[in-house]
């Protein structure tokens, strides 16, 4: 076990110039963004619950895979890893998998506001309600 | 087959092993290119229902391409510049998924409201 972990991580890095301090505060920002972005999707669910089925699932995941992929940004940093290559394509497969279930999610809440509202412009449904209720 | 190109006085290469790593990357920015597009759509067709919250999702959207673009660069790029991709990349993924945060809860506030009551 301690040689696959020292295999893994070669040494650790001690951040020594202003451009090291820099990243790692930008990036973690980033996890910080995740949290609060974790935050914003949880009260947006208890508020609007209807949309739990329609993107807010989807949201979620996109949230905790970035969250991962923040934190894993921000450990390179501080840990020589050895089969580096390796460990970027896993940190960028975190996010693609993110950013496809981010697009699920989009497409979700699209499909469900246009059964919802129709054509909003165009006569459609939305229209109707709009007229009828005062 | 290493590729290279010049640009700003230094090699740029596109090294085997870093194939798979760049293309995820660039496909990761076409996926928030995709959820643009959608956001965008979402915004002509339904102008009044998202009239909050809207413009900073489509606002906010770019950022976080960009930041998917200069992953990409930053594993092409002469390693000088690997640290500026890097900080660029972080600051528009934070700029992108506050605006995102901020458009999420304003449209939640919004459906919430519209929604529930109906």
């Amino acid at each position: 076990m301690t040689w696959t972990i020292q295999a893994f991580i070669d040494h650790w890095i001690i951040p020594s110039s202003w451009q090291d301090y820099r990243d790692i505060v930008m990036e973690s920002l980033t996890v910080l963004a995740f949290l609060f972005l974790l935050v914003v999707i949880i009260i947006s669910m208890k508020k609007s619950p209807i949309l739990n089925k329609h993107g807010s699932i989807e949201f979620l995941f996109f949230v905790i895979l970035g969250f991962v992929h923040a934190t894993m940004n921000v450990f390179d940093e501080f840990a020589w890893i050895g089969p580096y290559t390796y460990w970027k394509l896993g940190k960028d497969l975190t996010l693609l998998f993110a950013a496809i279930i981010l697009v699920v999610g989009f497409f979700r809440f699209f499909t469900f506001s246009w059964r919802l509202l129709g054509e909003e412009d165009e006569g459609g449904r939305a229209k109707k309600i709009e007229e009828t209720t005062p | 087959m290493v590729k290279m190109f010049h640009l700003l006085g230094k090699d740029w290469a596109l090294k085997p092993t870093d194939h798979v790593t760049f293309t995820t990357e660039m496909v990761i920015a076409g996926g928030f290119l995709v959820v643009w597009v959608l956001v965008i759509l979402l915004r002509v067709h339904y102008p009044k229902f998202t009239k909050i919250g809207g413009t900073e999702l489509i606002i906010g959207m770019p950022f976080i391409i960009l930041k998917g673009v200069f992953d990409g660069l930053d594993t092409i790029s002469p390693d000088n510049f690997k640290i500026i991709f890097d900080s660029l990349e972080s600051s528009f993924l934070f700029i992108g998924l506050i605006l995102l945060g901020v458009g999420l809860l304003r449209i939640a506030n919004h459906s919430a409201k519209i929604w529930e009551v109906r």
